[in-house]
Formats: C-alpha cells, sequence, structure tokens
C-alpha cells in the first residue's frame, strides 16, 4: 500500500501536493463548518461549482497529457519492468482520493448540519439523498472531465471542461432540487455513471500509455 | 608510458613494446600481474580492445600468459628462450648492418672495427 | 577472440514508410563498449527502442546475457540501464521525483549515490528545477546519473553524446572506461553515435549502420587492419580509383581507404599507408553502401 501510495504521489507537483492534497480539503471542511454554523445547511451546491472546477483545472498538472500520442515522457517507466504497473496504480489512487474526499466532504457536511440545527429542524431543502446527489454529480463529472482533458496537454482544455462541468453540474442539481428529476433516480443514474467513467479513465489511460510500445 | 598518437606505431605495439622491455629489463618479474586491460585503458585513456591486443600479443611472444578470471602474469623468462630472442634480435641487427654497410660501400674490416669501437665506448 | 555476448538478436526487422529495419543477426560481444554509427535516419534509435522494450512491434527475438534472458520475463531489465537520445521524464519532475521514480521502478537504485553523481557532474538538482527547466545537456547528464546510480551489467545509450560539450564528452568516455573497469568484464555498455570521432578513444567493437542494414561491424583493432588509409599522387588517381574502397581526388592528389587484401594491386604507385581512424572508416563504409543504393 505505501508504495502504492508513493506511485501516485510520485506524479504529483510540490504545489499540486500542497494545493490539492493540503489546503483544499482543509479549506472544504471549514466551509463546510462555516455553511452549518451561518446558514444553518450544508454548502454541497457551492461545492458542485468549486469542486469541479478545482479537480477538473488542476489534474493538467497531475496526469495531463497523459494520454497524448506519442509521449516519450513516460520511456523510463518503460525500461522497467513495474513501470506499468506504477503508472496503473497512480491512475487508480487518483480516482479512490477523489472518491474519499467527497466522502468525507459530504459526510462532515452532513454530520454538521445534523449538530448545528439540532433542535431547529433543518431549514433547507437538502436532504440526505440531496447532498449525496450533489456528491456523486462532483465525482463523475469531474472523472469525466480529466478523462477528456488528459488527451491534451493545454491549460485552456482543462479551464474550459472546468468551466462547463461546473455549470452543468450545478443546473442539473437545480433541476432535480426543485423537484423536476427524481433524486434518488439521479443518485442512482449517477452513480453507475461515477463507475463507468472511472474504469473507462483507468482503462483508456493504461490503453494510450500502452499503445506507445507501438509506433503505428 | 608514453604513448605518441600520430608516430605511425599503433597504440597497441608502444604498450606492448613498452611492457616487453620492462619484462625483458627485469622491470616486471616473474609472477607479477600486469595492469588489467581495463584499469590499464582507464588510466591510459584508450578503448579496452587495444590493451588487450596488446597484451595478446606479448602472450603469443611468450612473455605472458593469460589467467582465467585474474588477468595476465609475466612468464618466467626461461633464460634459454630469452636468449634465443635476444639472439635473433642480434642477428637481425647484425644483418641490417652489414646490408647498410654494402651500400656504403665499407669493407669487412672497416665494419669489424666500427663495432669494436662502439663496443668499448658501451 | 573468445568473447561471450551480452546482447543477440535474430531476424529484427521493422518496417516504416520509406524504410526498413533488417538485421538477420546481431551479436554485441560482452565486457566491452559497442558503438552502433551511423547517420541520422540509419535507423540507430529504431533499433535501440527495440532492444530495450521501449517499442514491441517488430519481428524477431532478442535476447540478453549469452541468451539466457529475455525482456518479455521481466527481470533482465533490472541489469540494464538505458538512457535516450532525448529525455524520458515528465517535464514537470524535480530530482527528487526522479529519484523517488527510480527507487520505485529498480530495487537496485541507490539514492545516495544518484545525489553524489548529479553533483559531480554539477546537474543543477539543488536549485529545485523541473526537468523541462534544464538544458539538454543536463537533461541528458540526469539520465546518465539515474542509470549510474544503479547496479547494472549493460548500459544501452542512445546517442549520449550529442547534447553534451566537448569536456563533457571527454567525461563521458571516463565515466564508460570506468564502468567496464569496475565491471571487470562482467559489464559492458552499447550506445550509439553519428560522430564517432568523439566517442573513438573508448569503441572497442563498432557496428555499423546504413539504411536499416549493418554493413560492416568489428573490434576496432581488426578493422583498422583490415582497411588502411592510402595517400598518393594525383597522377595515380585514375588507376588506384579501381582499387581503392572509396576515394577523393583533387588537383594535388589523392586519398583513400583501401582494403588491406587488395594492396598489393597499387603496388609501383608512389604512396603512403597509415592506420585510419575509426571516424575515417566508418565515413567509407557508409560512402560505399550509399553508392550502392544509388547506383540500383
Amino acid at each position: 500500500m505505501k508504495d502504492k501510495i508513493r506511485s501516485y504521489l510520485v506524479f504529483a507537483t510540490r504545489g499540486y501536493k500542497i494545493v490539492m492534497l493540503f489546503v483544499l480539503p482543509v479549506f472544504l471542511l471549514a466551509v463546510d463548518f462555516m455553511a452549518a454554523v451561518f446558514f444553518r445547511g450544508s454548502a454541497m451546491p457551492a461545492y458542485i461549482m468549486l469542486l469541479i472546477m478545482a479537480e477538473v483545472m488542476s489534474d493538467i498538472w497531475y496526469l495531463g497529457g497523459i494520454q497524448e500520442k506519442n509521449s516519450q515522457k513516460i520511456d523510463y517507466l518503460k525500461t522497467s519492468a513495474r513501470g506499468m504497473q506504477i503508472m496503473k496504480n497512480a491512475l487508480i489512487l487518483d480516482l479512490v482520493r477523489r472518491f474519499v474526499y467527497l466522502v468525507v466532504i459530504a459526510g462532515a457536511s452532513w454530520l454538521f448540519t445534523i449538530i448545528f440545527t439540532a433542535g431547529e429542524g433543518v431549514r433547507t431543502k437538502l436532504g440526505p439523498w440531496e447532498v449525496l446527489l450533489a456528491a456523486l454529480l462532483i465525482y463523475t463529472l469531474s472523472v469525466l472531465g480529466i478523462f477528456l482533458c488528459r488527451f491534451f496537454s493545454y491549460l485552456w482544455v482543462n479551464l474550459l471542461a472546468a468551466y462547463v462541468e461546473a455549470i452543468a453540474g450545478l443546473v442539473i442539481f437545480l433541476i432535480a432540487a426543485e423537484g423536476f428529476l427524481p433524486v434518488i433516480l439521479a443518485d442512482i443514474a449517477l452513480a453507475i455513471l461515477g463507475a463507468g467513467f472511472s474504469i473507462l479513465a483507468v482503462k483508456i489511460a493504461m490503453l494510450k500509455v500502452e499503445g506507445s510500445y507501438y509506433d503505428k | 608510458m608514453k604513448l605518441l598518437q600520430n608516430s605511425g606505431v599503433p597504440i597497441y605495439q608502444q604498450i606492448a613494446d613498452q611492457m616487453r622491455t620492462d619484462i625483458l629489463a627485469g622491470k616486471l618479474k616473474e609472477g607479477d600481474y600486469l595492469p588489467s586491460i581495463r584499469g590499464l585503458a582507464k588510466d591510459l585513456k584508450i578503448s579496452v580492445i587495444t590493451t588487450m591486443k596488446a597484451y595478446e600479443q606479448l602472450e603469443a611472444e611468450g612473455l605472458v600468459t593469460a589467467a582465467q578470471g585474474k588477468g595476465f602474469y609475466v612468464n618466467a623468462q626461461d633464460s634459454e628462450m630469452l636468449r634465443e630472442q635476444h639472439m635473433r634480435r642480434v642477428e637481425e641487427a647484425l644483418t641490417e648492418a652489414i646490408r647498410a654497410a654494402k651500400i656504403a660501400g665499407l669493407t669487412d674490416r672497416e665494419l669489424q672495427e666500427t663495432l669494436t669501437a662502439l663496443q668499448r665506448l658501451s | 577472440m573468445k568473447t561471450n555476448s551480452v546482447i543477440e538478436a535474430v531476424n529484427l526487422q521493422k518496417k516504416f514508410k520509406g524504410f526498413e529495419l533488417s538485421i538477420p543477426k546481431l551479436q554485441i560481444p560482452g565486457g566491452f563498449a559497442t558503438a552502433l554509427i551511423g547517420e541520422n535516419g540509419a535507423g540507430k534509435t529504431t533499433l535501440l527502442n527495440l532492444l530495450t522494450g521501449i517499442r514491441l512491434d517488430f519481428n524477431g527475438e532478442v535476447s540478453y546475457f549469452d541468451g539466457k534472458e529475455k525482456l518479455s520475463d521481466g527481470k533482465v531489465q533490472e541489469r540494464i540501464g538505458y538512457t535516450g537520445p532525448s529525455s524520458f521524464f515528465l517535464p514537470h519532475w524535480s530530482a527528487a521525483q526522479v529519484a523517488e521514480i527510480s527507487e520505485l521502478l529498480f530495487d537496485n537504485f541507490h539514492r545516495d549515490r544518484f545525489e553524489a553523481i548529479c553533483e559531480e557532474l554539477s546537474i543543477p538538482v539543488k536549485v529545485r528545477k523541473n526537468v523541462k527547466e534544464l538544458s539538454d545537456g543536463n537533461k541528458m547528464k540526469l539520465m546518465l546519473a539515474t542509470v549510474l546510480a544503479r547496479d547494472t551489467e549493460l548500459l544501452i545509450l542512445d546517442e549520449p553524446a550529442s547534447p553534451l560539450d566537448p569536456l563533457m564528452r571527454d567525461k563521458l568516455c571516463d565515466i564508460i572506461r570506468e564502468y567496464l573497469e569496475q565491471g571487470n568484464g562482467e559489464r559492458s555498455v552499447f550506445f550509439s553515435t553519428h560522430n564517432i570521432a568523439d566517442m573513438e578513444n573508448v569503441t572497442d567493437y563498432a557496428v555499423i549502420l546504413e539504411h536499416g542494414n549493418i554493413v560492416e561491424e568489428g573490434f576496432v583493432e581488426d578493422l583498422k587492419e583490415k582497411y588502411l588509409l592510402v595517400k598518393g599522387e594525383a597522377g595515380d588517381g585514375e588507376a588506384a580509383g579501381k582499387v581503392l574502397y572509396t576515394m577523393s581526388k583533387s588537383s594535388y592528389g589523392f586519398e583513400g581507404i583501401c582494403l588491406a587484401d587488395k594492396l598489393d594491386r597499387l603496388a609501383g604507385m608512389d604512396i603512403s599507408v597509415e592506420t585510419p581512424t575509426l571516424s575515417q572508416i566508418s565515413v567509407a563504409v557508409m560512402k560505399a553502401n550509399t553508392s550502392l543504393k544509388l547506383s540500383r
């Protein structure tokens, strides 16, 4: 497990590690807390925009361009029998990290809300299914986003995808929260899509990386 | 050891000549190991194949023997073989001298006198 | 000369548009530094990519260390150190990350040795530079540092001298000799170059590649006995041209490479005979084979 974590971390720059693995989670938990205290509710809807954008944009500094053609960049890994496994570990752990973040944040959000609205009754329209919907939207859209952006190594591609998906996520959430879409159904659909995109992201990335063994 | 780059004598030959001189002069004694081919190549900044060829030549002349995994060591300089080798060189040198003398028009007596004079000098 | 072989390959074949690599047999002797010589486009990188497993789409069999190991078994990679023609690292990596990935990839990587080598080669790692901020020369030095920090038995270097300045090229030759010396016959080096003059005094065995084919190979000392550098008077140029392997003429005289066994055909001419450099031999061999292709 330690080696798997090292495999994941080795692809990240110092900046990425500091911001995404430390500053961001602290920030998110702090906002969770404040939203519960001051607004007596969950900050999850705000996170839809914030986190999708943060995750999709920052990926350019993690494995940006890894699915591009040519990529002499990983030839070093090809000189070792373990190279491909390390690549795969990094891809999988990256998705695990994203998933863990959402579980923790959604959970903390719900927990803080319960604690701080105890006795008052929850003021917002957000029930557990809505919080779950937000979490699943964030996960599924950001995984889809990074999957598409990793074919390129242009920052503007990541920025564009981030903005489009953030808006799309928020719109879908509002539609569901306002009752035009059954939330539980949406949850199930997103869970399936999320799982699907995850598998796709890892498989396609590995396919592309292994494709660099061939000149055609 | 001084190696000349442009002397027309191949480097391996220069190395072999230098080693041979040392061996015949007794500077390298029976049983002494020559520097490793790769170590010598490193010190002289040349290819390993060059030092190897130099040593193989010495081996062909019977001056050294290759020991598997250990390198090349100096052979017992059999006084008979040594003498023979030296004899050959004396004969070669003298034949050369006789030829040159003929071209120069020296008589046999003049040649022998020259030899005696040189012997007294050395 | 009895030597074992560190790399063996048979029936290597790879086709591109307009180019084909075709090598029926390749045998690199163990314990020496072998140079793969060829012009740009001759197929050197193509060949080295096949031999190191960087590319898998080719026909033929490759094996290592007296034919006992294959890349597909996954064990021999540990014993081989490879550097590419240009940086094979992720551009945003720092030296620390390079060390980290090296530790993950190989068991025999020593971080302390890596740091010492970076120091020795003056690679600016302490200044928190990323790979992409390094000059081409420093990128090559970094790749060399990663392979030298490991306990390997074979170094495969693709154009290692190209981005290096003359001082560093000299140091590279020293590094190769030191590597071979420490291996005491059990280590080998196989490198490619389009300019053998820089690496001549460390080359033991040469393989000359032209248009994807091996057109000559051999131990350098043997090649220097097979090919001779001949210089002569302008007047004899015509006659000499029929005997010499390659030749150039001017009003002052002619100069060319002659096969040793054809030397007596030049008897009677006022010529000088010298030992050619490996560079001169390579150029002659490549010239001779290019003209064959053109005349077809």
